[in-house]
């Protein structure tokens, strides 16, 4: 037998020798750690540091003579006391509510209907996946062509079928913007909570479901108190990453309406990048980050809180 | 009063139902996409809309592939910079967020599930913010317009979704498979390479394919830290060479919009399997 391990164990004082130089777990999962940290921390906490920095100052790219001048919360008051800030909240909240509702509700209803025993069921969730996977731009511009004003096929369809009697420009409108922009945003983004919510569904115990049966539940009793219970865990990861994701969707609204017409789709993604990368305002961009960022975290630990209860997150 | 025969059918009369409406609603932009992408232009602006092409071309399709269609497009070069961005992403994640992940799974320290709740935490930090600070830090180092930028911008949401992605599938390997290899005196940098590794193939792939598929998918970071042509990515070449202010190149659109999904669309055919199996493996704890 020569296994490394009759190897070490013939030689005590070189084994010794080694071990002086013998890592801890500890210490070897930190060395394994190294790497992802090293990366994370110049190209997260660097700039999330800075930005936060940043916020406090104003910095304008336009007259670099100008330079970094410190102007403390001034950046806040400002955004606090501009109607314009307010309503790219409110903007916000509508679409990520919507975008998320509405892809919540739809995803978890397919995931319903595929965990039965339909035929053909793999080929219909492989078929339903296809929006995920189709790039976000190349999403955004198909549905800004099917909302095309004059030749558009949601228009054309709606009209033939008479939900509507005259042209409506789906995109150039302010007042339908928002719901065109969202309506395609819950094209794309639902097939994610069907996944994660049919996998879910996957490891209910078979029976759990019988003896509510046999226990007289109907299938509504049975959603309310097999079903919901049983998945209330996934369901929060689920809603918290997509309300996540929504709120930092850039491409989308960019690509379809740069936030416009006028400001009607213009979320605080959109507001960060026309402030910092057009108008230039380093200082002013950072301030709306912050804001969002502590919105972010107050939320999502009230939301872990609430939805969880008191159970540890599991990752 | 139905009897329960009666209702199961019900049940899945009405499930077939929803399935067809609902796959009306998910393929029917996608086959409008294609068919707008294999028009001749005078039949893409009529009203009734032609469902299925009258006189099918493959015009718009190899045009846009060869790049000559006057405005200055690039698009061969495109899609060349997105390879090499999307894999050099795929890569760099791959390799430093399996070895995170491993260290996570297997070697928990105090404070290490304090990290990766903070890892994945990251992920609601506003890009846009993060974006200001990168680009400004990218200018002073004579970075704005490389690879290198936009490959370490993705790592931003790229590493910590694959860390996550990972760990789920390190955590069902047994661990008597490491204590076995250890006790038998591998140390344990063998051990994970060697022994581990091989058994989270699938992850692995699962991993690739997501990093690759939101890789392939970045505009902001690719729209800002990139500002010469030549240098720009697909999502961002395509935006910038069909669409203009008062004017869209709609044929063009759709056949770029085409072949920007074909890898994707193949990439999902092959590995789709491994992808659900990834992005289950975090959330679901069966």
């Amino acid at each position: 037998m020569t296994t490394l391990g009759s190897e070490v164990e013939a030689s005590p004082a070189r084994k010794r020798f080694l071990r002086s130089f013998r890592l801890s777990n500890t210490g070897f999962s930190i060395l394994l750690l190294l790497p992802a940290l090293l990366i994370l921390a110049f190209t997260i906490i660097y700039p999330l540091v800075r930005g936060i920095y940043l916020s406090l100052n104003s910095y304008s790219l336009v007259n670099f003579g100008a330079g970094i001048e410190w102007v403390g919360l001034q950046n806040f008051k400002t955004l606090l006391s501009s109607p314009d800030y307010l309503a790219v909240w409110w903007t916000t909240i509508l679409f990520v509510a919507g975008s998320v509702g509405g892809q919540f509700i739809l995803g978890f209803l397919t995931a319903i209907v595929l965990n039965q025993d339909l035929r053909q069921r793999n080929l219909f969730r492989g078929l339903f996946l296809v929006p995920w996977i189709v790039p976000t731009v190349v999403a955004s511009l198909l549905f800004k062509w099917i909302y095309n004003q004059q030749y558009g096929i949601f228009d054309y369809v709606l009209r033939s079928v008479g939900l509507i009697s005259e042209f409506k420009a789906w995109i150039g409108d302010p007042h339908l913007a928002l719901f065109s922009v969202t309506l395609a945003n819950v094209w794309k983004g639902f097939p994610f909570h069907m996944i994660v919510l049919l996998a879910a569904l996957q490891t209910i115990p078979g029976e759990i479901v019988e003896a509510s049966i046999i226990d007289g539940a109907g299938a509504l009793g049975r959603f309310r108190w097999v079903t919901l219970p049983h998945l209330r865990y996934i369901i929060m990861i689920d809603l918290l990453i997509s309300i996540i994701w929504t709120f930092q969707n850039f491409t989308m609204i960019w690509t379809m309406t740069e936030g416009g017409p006028v400001t009607a789709t213009t979320t605080l993604a959109i507001s960060i990048y026309r402030t910092a990368f057009q108008a230039f305002d380093m200082g002013m961009g950072a301030a709306i980050g912050a804001i969002w960022l502590a919105f972010m975290v107050v939320f999502s630990v009230l939301f872990v809180r609430f939805i969880g209860g008191t159970t540890r997150l599991e990752i | 009063m139905l009897t329960l025969t009666q209702r199961r059918r019900l049940t899945r009369t009405l499930s077939y139902l929803y399935v067809a409406i609902l796959l009306i609603f998910t393929l029917f932009p996608i086959a409008w996409m294609i068919s707008s992408a294999v028009k001749p232009i005078q039949d893409l602006f009529v009203i009734p809309p032609q469902w299925i092409p009258h006189h099918p071309t493959l015009n718009t399709l190899s045009s846009v592939v060869r790049g000559d269609y006057g405005r200055g497009s690039l698009f061969p070069v495109y899609f060349k910079n997105s390879v090499i961005v999307t894999t050099g992403t795929t890569v760099l994640c791959l390799v430093v967020a399996s070895l995170a992940a491993y260290a996570f799974s297997r070697y928990p320290f105090r404070g290490s599930y304090g990290l990766m709740v903070g890892i994945l935490a990251t992920q609601m930090f506003p890009q846009g913010m993060l974006l200001i600070s990168l680009y400004l830090a990218f200018l002073r180092l004579h970075l704005l317009s490389t690879y290198q930028a936009l490959v370490l911008a993705n790592t931003t949401f790229a590493i910590p979704f694959a860390i996550w992605i990972l760990k789920g599938f390190f955590d069902t390997i047994p661990r008597e498979i490491e204590d076995a290899a250890l006790i038998d005196g591998c140390n344990r940098l063998d051990v994970m390479t060697k022994v581990i590794l091989p058994l989270v193939a699938p992850g692995l792939v699962a991993a690739g394919v997501y990093t690759f598929l939101i890789s392939w998918d970045e505009y902001l970071y690719a729209a800002t830290l990139i500002a010469r042509p030549e240098m720009r990515t697909l999502p961002p070449g395509i935006i910038q060479s069909f669409v203009g202010q008062f004017y869209l190149n709609w044929p063009n659109v759709m056949a770029a919009s085409v072949l920007v999904t074909v890898p994707v669309t193949i990439l999902f055919i092959f590995f789709q399997k491994y992808l659900v199996q990834g992005l289950t493996s975090g959330a679901v704890k069966g």
